[in-house]
């Protein structure tokens, strides 16, 4: 048991040192502007169509939850005044961004990571060395690059959605009336809140795209490429990401105001 | 031994691929090789044979099998690859049946090594262990060759096509031309799912259209090799 | 797609009289679902309740003054709502990527043909032990995560708040009906993971990129019908409570 346990904590202190060393490449990298410009739209363009459907949905989803949440305390302390406000502040700071970045992880991280993972496996990296292309600025950063882009993109649309998913269940389902909850959130929310989340999902991003670009990449390294092995590499890339949205989401709730 | 009889079959595969019809009529002890290009179907037919795509065939026939992939599980032995087999189909003394396969294609030192630590040719003979190891009463082979360098190939060869009047009927689809097709009694030919041949393989070479499924070498070649 | 629909109802049929399952394969999925996963539900759950019980704290203390009645909604909070949708999402992006990807592999590489050829029932062998181990593992797992969760709260509340972390000991709050809805919203979202990652592993067709697509597609799957599940489940239990 303590054995087992000495080597989980001992791989992902491994990981945790390989993902570190990742982000100063990538930030060498970037502060020398060493990223395919063209390859990193593409891949934007790319994988935010791709997630799009999902995080339309998810949005949806999350709307409800919101809503119910927070029906619930209408109910309880008669607070409808300031369910407008308290929905937005989950849409916008809490648990709208910890959502979409469980999202993130899903769709674009697990991506991300299947695609270098398969084009490490088939020495596809091996061949773009080859050609006398350095692989991390033309293949991997752009992807990182892309996934915090996608991010950002994702949350104002995203949580606008939220919101206004949130506010329509709560009038059909409770008794909140529309005007009230818009009410609401023009009294009480501040900039700052929304620039809180904004800065959420950044962080979100670019931990989901070094944990799956580093899970991708690894596959290089490895003796085993199967299918399998693949498989591995994906679900590796989609456990990180999760731990590091989710600990991102702690780290920042500590230490931000009230909003 | 019983003939395997599938008359006019028809079989449907994944993507819309369609088969047939095609006879496909093999005596006990024959050994029937199926070749076309690729996409043609004859892994469709094989998969038709056993049970596994929607078709025509009704034979009562129990089937061994070697996958063009091998097909084991990575999470368990050799032997209990094969022994699971031999368990599931109810082979008498399951366990010795599976050890005495293993051992007969040579793997009598690898019984408990992992399917993923053996080499390709070591991962076919569990494979044919396992297809043999069950007493079919049909064995069908989907490409047991490939990736396979020439004198691996000519051992895995040795080893699942079994000879004789006792042997179960075989069907084996290949690419590899002139290895197989000297051991065959017969050759199937299939083009875009439907039979083009069906015939000796000494006719193959008088067939203009058919003489790249002809081998470059004879039976009697291939019966006087050492092995 | 029928197929794979079959494939993914005989497992379920399996499942369903999960004791005819075979012991060993049962056990061994158990483990992969519970005690694997139960590092990473303590992280999540407890990073997520650390970060709500310091807002909601905080939030309490600015606008009211005062934090003493958010235990018990906290708790509540953690037992009908949070604890089981994060759970749920670790299930899906940890196990339904694992067992997805297993499930292609055998698929790609035409194991369970061989396996249903060679009369070892793959869905009887492979698919439902998956499917009982992640229902059972999930409500598991939920109790875990709620044990968690409450830690992470009551820890947060003493660090960074200096109150009495009994604040947040509320077991009074719990009721037995918001039990049932944790239980019932973890057995969903194992059943969902399940279903998500068999259709998607079952899908598998060519080798690597096909392995990771299947995983990928699972994980997404799996999240979406989760959070639509919560949402749903959220809608009924309010609605039913509603005088």
């Amino acid at each position: 048991m303590l054995v087992a346990l000495g080597e989980a904590v001992g791989r992902r202190a491994g990981d945790i040192g390989a993902l570190l060393l990742s982000a100063r490449r990538a930030l060498i990298a970037g502060s020398r502007l060493r990223v395919d410009l063209t390859e990193t739209l593409r891949q934007t363009d790319r994988l935010f169509v791709d997630a799009l459907p999902l995080f339309t949905v998810a949005s949806v989803a999350v709307g409800g939850v919101v809503a119910m949440q927070g029906l619930n305390y209408v109910a309880r302390y008669s607070a409808s005044e300031v369910f407008g406000w308290a929905a937005a502040m989950s849409a916008y700071r809490d648990v709208g961004p910890l959502l979409l970045g469980c999202g993130l992880a899903a769709r674009v991280g697990a991506r991300t990571t299947a695609e270098l993972a398969v084009m490490a496996a088939r020495d596809r990296l091996d061949a773009v060395r080859a050609l006398g292309i350095d692989p991390e600025p033309a293949v991997v950063w752009p992807r990182l690059v892309a996934t915090v882009a996608c991010s950002v993109l994702f949350w104002a649309p995203a949580c606008t959605l939220v919101l206004a998913v949130a506010f329509v269940v709560a009038s059909l389902v409770g008794d909140q009336r529309l005007a009230t909850s818009v009410w609401s959130v023009a009294s009480y929310v501040h900039a700052s809140t929304l620039l809180q989340g904004l800065v959420r999902m950044v962080l979100f991003g670019v931990v989901v795209g070094l944990a799956s670009c580093h899970a991708g990449v690894a596959v290089a390294t490895s003796e085993d490429r199967s299918a399998g092995a693949i498989g591995r590499a994906v679900y590796a890339g989609a456990v990180l990401s999760l731990a590091g949205v989710v600990m991102t989401n702690a780290v920042l709730s500590l230490l931000g105001g009230t909003g | 031994m019983r003939a395997l009889e599938a008359a006019k079959l028809v079989a449907h595969g994944r993507g819309g691929l369609a088969l047939g019809p095609v006879d496909v009529n093999v005596l006990p002890g024959e050994v029937l090789v199926v070749v076309g290009a690729t996409g043609s179907g004859k892994s469709l037919l094989l998969a038709a044979l056993a049970g596994l795509a929607p078709s025509t065939v009704a034979h009562d026939l129990s089937v061994g099998m070697v996958f063009q992939s091998a097909a084991l599980d990575d999470a368990c032995s050799a032997f209990e690859n094969v022994a699971r087999a031999t368990r599931a189909r109810r082979v008498p003394a399951p366990d010795e049946a599976a050890r005495t396969a293993l051992v007969s294609v040579g793997l009598g030192d690898a019984l408990a090594t992992l399917p993923r630590q053996l080499s390709g040719g070591m991962r076919r003979r569990v494979a044919i262990a396992r297809a043999l190891a069950v007493a079919p009463e049909l064995l069908l082979l989907d490409d047991p060759t490939a990736g396979l360098d020439p004198r691996t190939t000519r051992e895995v060869l040795a080893l699942a096509l079994p000879s004789g009047p006792q042997a179960p009927p075989t069907v084996i689809v290949t690419h590899d031309v002139d290895e197989v097709v000297p051991r065959a009694d017969r050759v199937l030919v299939l083009s875009a799912g439907r039979q083009c041949f069906l015939g000796a393989a000494s006719l193959l070479a008088s067939e203009p259209a058919l003489a790249c499924y002809a081998p470059r070498r004879g039976t009697d070649d291939v019966h006087a090799e050492a092995w | 797609m029928s197929a794979r629909v079959a494939s993914l109802g005989g497992a379920s049929r399996a499942a369903l009289t999960w004791w005819r399952l075979p012991p060993g394969a049962l056990l061994q999925r158990l483990d992969e679902v519970v005690p694997r996963s139960v590092p990473l539900v303590i992280v999540t759950v407890a990073a997520v309740g650390c970060a709500l019980a310091d807002q909601a704290a905080r939030q309490a203390l600015r606008l009211l003054g005062d934090q003493s009645f958010i235990g018990p909604e906290y708790i509540v909070l953690g037992v009908e709502e949070f604890g089981p949708l994060v759970v749920a999402l670790t299930l899906s992006l940890r196990v339904g990527a694992g067992f997805a990807a297993e499930i292609a592999t055998l698929q790609s590489e035409s194991t369970l043909d061989a396996m249903a050829l060679f009369g070892q029932e793959p869905a009887r062998r492979v698919l439902a032990p998956m499917g009982v181990a992640l229902v059972l593992g999930a409500v598991a797992l939920g109790l875990v995560g709620f044990v968690a969760w409450e830690l992470a709260g009551m820890a947060t509340l003493l660090l960074r708040s200096e109150v009495s972390p009994f604040t947040f000991f509320h077991p009074e709050a719990v009721r037995g009906a918001g039990v049932v809805l944790m239980i019932l919203k973890c057995a969903a979202a194992g059943a969902i993971v399940f279903a998500a990652a068999t259709h998607a592993g079952l899908a598998a067709r060519g080798g690597a990129v096909a392995v990771g697509e299947a995983a990928t597609k699972a994980v997404v799957g799996a999240v979406l019908g989760c959070l639509i599940m919560s949402a749903a489940l959220d809608m009924l239990w309010f609605l039913a409570r509603s005088p």
